[in-house]
């Protein structure tokens, strides 16, 4: 797992968050062109599941990475002190935002069906 | 201040306002514009009251520790609460709305009426009928009318915004939209999506009639 | 190292001026300096920004009353399109890249960006290709379908002629400047900041830039791509876009916002870092909450990323997949409801010092909140469809822009003023300005949304009366006067203060940034001893910091080797690890970019011939440009450097020209994302998609050829590898080897498209292959030529154990290449096996 003080946590939630998004939307698009739902059954049809539990799991990484971070930062580190907890701090925020932008997003498959 | 009184000059009637709506569609769009409108008129003044007495109140010396409280406060508040509260309200709001507006299916299907655009007129066709009519829609009032769309040559936009929102007119594809006129009555619509030297005058004169007014038009329309 | 040097001032500035000093004449046009290439971005865009202006009043005219005639409907379309391009492309992007290209090495600490030349480059492509785009609206034949092209109108079918492709070649040349700025950027805020300025002290309009600059880089490939792909569509044939033939319209409006999108926090996020500068300095504090705010910025830089279908709400797409995109244009009011309460926060807190620049920052906040809560109503999916493609969303989208982007540039042009020119502004024009802008500001675009509202449309060149719409269009009118008067205003006063403006002194704001503690106006060493200064706010802290880096107090001032020199420090705590030397002026960026301005010329006029020789000159010339590097007597004279200093950066790895190289290939890889989109888009979605009866490649040669490209990169890899060790021999002789059997790759992926059955211009299956192919040769290609000069360089003596630094620069490219080569052949190959053939 990367490190809580590595900078890549600086991009690492919110480009999991948009690559979610991406595979998500091109997902949706493509069970919409193959396998439709009948629009009668509303948001409750294997799409909608399907998008509801990848975005829990996800959000739960971006969550767990954001637990990390925060331990990390409060821990500290000797070596590098202000630098690491630094780049711990912000990467905690990125991942936090990482997992409330994927919530809001998937939460969106309660209200609607998916391909109307 | 200066909104209202252009309000008051202007008004909000016009035969192609969107503030002046015909249709279920449109008044739901026109009421959620004036909450929305009331609501962020309330917090640009404040957040501009905010700043301009910051500016100009008699500074005050804080401590590191009392800075701190404050901007986590401002932030917290501001930056967070205040944004998330008002994207849950305008979701809750909005999503149910727009789900109404879309063409759900219903247990008798809504006259059909298939929409072609061209640079730079209208053809307006009544599969069922047989009618056909160049830059002008007849419609019945009261029901809902499911508007067919799709283009011949460049992308145009269906749009008759005293009944309902606008969709894009498309070659290759087809896209559906659902209006309704409550009473009878003439309306304006007009290409929105740019489409050539044109665009300005692609205009289409909406008319909608009462079922049995409705009935007679197609009939002496249908041979055409 | 900071020991009194023993010279005094003169003497320092003269011998630092025989390395750094620019020349006159025609030889300025070799000038790469950053703080003279940086003046010229800025006033060229202020130039193009008169004219944009210039365009907008003619409009305004037009539609001040109903039914006027004044100017006819052509001519009408192909001033809102140019009106667009020219704010968007030729205005506000340059010119913020301007600004960060002069300010960026300033508040590092350093001398310099870390590749001189490719900024002169960048610059003279924005030039030539400004004037190519703009000479179409002298000759009468500009585009007029909109600044978004949206096909079909902007096809060869209904915009014949050249118009379009002027639109097409010319912005993609300045794309490439623009890219060029984003890549320069990025690695000069990582590599170059002075001793000990860790990421945690960088002055927030570093990391403003910093996450403008990636944004660029990921951001403007989709409409490089999607610009080429409608190229080759309207001057070859290959129909990507024309649903008949397997293609479709609406690819190009997913290409064009997933640029336009990000585009507008490209734009916005440099002038809220302008805001972020001033405000601390006049609030007579450090700002607050340095950390949420790098939250809130990079936040943003991300989710610009996912909402550009909110453009295309009316489309038709599922409802769900439009509340995924409307949640997310949502979610960006937080972050910058962040920044907001942050600067509120700073004002509370500090003590406030009236200056113009402020006033023009109450302006930016007034106006760039209205238009960012009008912003929120828009990504309301039922609302949009009703005020989309009105006159609401112009209204938007100037307050957004106009106050988002121009107030606060304007604002930081009256703060650097002092900077540019050693003068300070007048007060009282300064006021007039400001207010004349303001309230013309507002009174064109407030009642515009009004307009929008009751029914009126964009991009029209009338409009019958008795609509309502009248009198908000004559009012709309007389404000767009106003705002002029106020930019004259501003503009008479920036002119006047050259002449009359009184002697602005050291540090004239009291600011806290190291742009401050140059000379004012700056020489181009920027700065004689680079100060290490581990703090944010290094002027509060010692404010005698001028007077002591020009007498060579601080580090790094030796200048009697002839380099140039800054320091190269780790990218997250700043820590020196090796001296970078800069190259020098050159005529090579002149060169290149008037090659390629040629060949965007031949293209435009459909000279095949021209072109190809363009191509070769151009090539040539940016070879030439890439030997004179590294240990090339030319770059380096003398790679001596003082006992107990870290080694030059050509004796090492890890050089700048590395990381160019890795986010070079991020861009590349941008532009590989976008096609293969394309690819998966048309597949899915094309309502007329076509796929031939038998695969169109033939499979095993290709597998081949990838095996050969492959064994060429594990071959590289492991040269490189072996030089980490320090084991050179047999260099040149691997590398002759691996530049053959990437030859042999080349020569087989030739034959296989040679001996396929694609007909690029029948169907958009073939043409997209096509392009794939396209793609992999010039990739391949490139590496070749690119390994062959390294095995001359070695002969040369350039490229060694003692100076490995460019076969590490190579390295990616080549495993890019293979990436790529095996990402497309599952693409091409696999894909279609997958799906059955379907």
């Amino acid at each position: 797992m990367i490190s809580p003080y590595n900078p890549f946590q600086l991009a690492l939630g919110l480009a999991v968050w948009i690559i979610w998004f991406a595979l998500m939307y091109g997902a949706l698009s493509y069970a919409c062109e193959v396998a439709p739902p009948p629009a009668e059954h509303g948001p409750f049809t294997w799409i909608n599941v399907a998008l509801l539990f990848s975005t829990l799991a996800v959000t739960g990484f971006l969550l767990y990475w954001a637990y990390d971070c925060w331990r990390a930062a409060s821990a500290g580190d000797r070596r590098n002190g202000s630098s690491h907890r630094f780049i711990a701090r912000l990467g905690m925020g990125i991942n936090l935002i990482g997992a409330i932008a994927t919530l809001s997003l998937g939460l969106m498959a309660v209200l609607l069906p998916p391909c109307l | 201040m200066p909104i209202g009184i252009i309000f008051f000059l202007g008004g909000c009637s016009g035969p192609q306002s969107s503030l002046d709506p015909a249709g279920p569609s449109a008044l739901a769009i026109a009421g959620l514009w004036w909450g929305m409108f009331g609501f962020f008129t309330l917090v640009l003044v404040a957040v501009t009251a905010l700043w301009l007495y910051a500016m100009w109140r008699k500074p005050k010396s804080y401590t590191e520790g009392q800075t701190r409280r404050i901007y986590h406060q401002w932030i917290v508040g501001g930056g967070l609460i205040l944004p998330i509260i008002t994207i849950a309200v305008l979701i809750g709001f909005g999503i149910p709305l727009g789900y109404r507006m879309l063409p759900l299916p219903m247990e008798e299907p809504p006259l059909r009426i298939d929409v072609t655009g061209h640079q730079w007129w209208w053809e307006v066709r009544y599969p069922e009928s047989g009618a056909v009519a160049k830059n002008e829609l007849h419609l019945p009032a009261g029901v809902p009318v499911d508007i067919h769309v799709t283009s011949s040559d460049v992308i145009h936009s269906f749009w008759v915004p005293r009944l309902a929102g606008k969709i894009d007119m498309i070659p290759g594809h087809i896209n559906i939209l659902r209006i309704q006129a409550d009473a009878p009555g003439r309306f304006r619509g007009q290409c929105a999506e740019f489409c050539g030297k044109g665009h300005a005058r692609m205009v289409l004169a909406v008319e909608a009639h009462t079922p049995e007014a409705f009935k007679a038009w197609l009939e002496a329309h249908q041979h055409e | 190292m900071n020991e009194s040097h023993g010279k005094d001032r003169a003497a320092l500035h003269d011998e630092f001026m025989a390395v750094w000093g620019n020349p006159s004449g025609w030889r300025a046009l070799t000038i790469v300096n950053h703080t003279a290439i940086g003046i010229r971005f800025m006033v060229t865009g202020g130039v193009f920004f008169l004219i944009g202006g210039l365009m907008a009043m003619l409009m305004r005219t037009q539609l001040a009353l109903p039914e006027q005639t004044l100017i006819a409907p052509k001519l009408y379309d192909q001033l809102f399109t140019m009106h667009g391009t020219v704010m968007m492309f030729l205005f506000a992007v340059p010119i913020l890249e301007g600004m960060a290209l002069y300010l960026v090495p300033k508040m590092l600490g350093a001398r310099d960006l870390l590749f001189p030349r490719l900024s002169a480059f960048g610059y003279f492509c924005y030039l030539f290709g400004s004037l190519i785009l703009m000479s179409s609206l002298v000759l009468g034949i500009a585009p007029a379908a909109g600044w978004f092209m949206y096909t079909p109108l902007s096809n060869a079918v209904y915009s014949p002629g050249p118009s379009a492709d002027f639109w097409l070649l010319g912005v993609t040349f300045i794309e490439i400047s623009a890219v060029s700025a984003g890549v320069e950027l990025v690695v000069s805020i990582l590599r170059s900041r002075t001793s000990g300025m860790g990421l945690l002290h960088m002055p927030l309009y570093c990391w403003y830039i910093l996450v403008m600059a990636l944004m660029i880089v990921f951001g403007f490939p989709p409409l490089i791509l999607g610009s080429i792909l409608l190229e080759l569509e309207r001057s070859a044939g290959m129909p990507f876009f024309d649903v008949a033939r397997g293609g479709d319209s609406i690819l190009w409006q997913h290409l064009f916002w997933l640029f336009g999108h990000p585009e507008v926090y490209i734009i916005f996020l440099p002038a809220a870092g302008i805001v972020s500068t001033l405000l601390p300095v006049f609030a007579r504090r450090s700002i607050v909450a340095y950390q949420w705010i790098v939250l809130a910025v990079i936040a943003t830089g991300f989710i610009s990323f996912g909402l550009w279908v909110h453009h295309m709400f009316a489309i038709g797409i599922p409802k769900l997949a439009q509340a995924f995109f409307s949640m997310a244009s949502m979610l960006i009011a937080i972050p910058t409801g962040i920044q907001i309460f942050a600067w509120l926060a700073t004002l509370w807190t500090g003590r406030p010092v009236y200056h113009v620049p402020m006033l023009w920052l109450v302006g930016f906040l007034i106006i760039f909140v209205a238009g960012g809560l009008t912003g929120v109503m828009l990504a309301l999916v039922p609302f949009n469809w009703q005020v989309h493609d009105t006159h609401f969303v112009v209204a938007h989208m100037h307050y957004v822009l106009f106050g988002g982007m121009l107030f606060p540039v304007i604002a930081g042009l009256y703060y650097w003023l002092p900077h540019f020119s050693g003068r300070m502004p007048s007060d009282k024009l300064a006021r007039w300005g400001f207010w004349l802008t303001f309230i013309g500001f507002n009174t064109t675009f407030l009642v515009m949304h009004l307009t929008g509202l009751l029914g009126m449309p964009r991009r029209v060149y009338t409009y019958p009366a008795g609509l309502g719409w009248d009198l908000p269009n004559s009012l709309s009118s007389i404000g767009g006067f106003i705002t002029a008067m106020g930019i004259a205003m501003v503009l008479l006063d920036i002119a006047l203060h050259f002449r009359f403006g009184r002697p602005a002194g050291t540090n004239p704001w009291q600011a806290d940034t190291l742009e401050w503690a140059t000379d004012i106006p700056p020489e181009p060493y920027n700065f004689i001893s680079l100060p290490a200064y581990p703090m944010r706010h290094p002027l509060w802290d010692q404010p005698d910091l001028q007077a002591t880096v020009a007498e060579g107090r601080h580090t790094l001032p030796e200048i009697e080797h002839g380099r140039r020199e800054t320091w190269g420090s780790d990218a997250v705590t700043g820590r020196v690890r090796d001296i970078i030397h800069l190259p020098g002026n050159s005529w090579l960026p002149f060169y290149a970019a008037l090659a390629l301005s040629v060949l965007c010329i031949s293209l435009l006029i459909r000279t095949y011939s021209l072109a190809l020789v363009a191509v070769g000159v151009s090539l040539v010339l940016l070879l030439r440009w890439s030997w004179i590097n590294g240990a090339h007597p030319l770059a380096a004279p003398d790679a001596e450097v003082m006992p107990g200093y870290p080694p030059l950066h050509s004796r090492t790895f890890d050089s700048p020209g590395l990381w160019g190289m890795v986010v070079t290939l991020l861009a590349d890889g941008a532009l590989f994302l976008s096609l293969l989109f394309g690819w998966l888009y048309l597949w899915t979605v094309a309502p007329h998609w076509q796929v031939p009866e038998t695969a169109p490649l033939a499979w095993m040669p290709l597998l081949i050829s990838g095996a050969l490209l492959t064994v060429a990169v594990i071959c590289y890899i492991r040269v490189v590898q072996r030089l980490r060790e320090g084991l050179d021999s047999h260099l040149r002789g691997w590398l002759w080897g691996i530049s053959v059997l990437g030859l042999l790759h080349c020569g087989m992926l030739i034959w296989v498209w040679a001996d396929s059955t694609l007909v690029p211009t029948q169907t958009a299956h073939d043409a997209v292959i096509s392009v794939m192919l396209m793609n992999q040769l010039f990739h391949s290609g490139l590496a070749v030529i690119m390994t062959v000069l390294q095995a001359w360089r070695v002969a040369c003596g350039y490229v060694g154990k003692a100076a490995p630094y460019e076969l590490a620069v190579v390295e990616p490219w080549w495993f890019y290449t293979v990436v790529i080569f095996w990402v497309s052949f599952a693409a091409i190959v696999l894909l279609p096996i997958a799906w059955g053939g379907a």
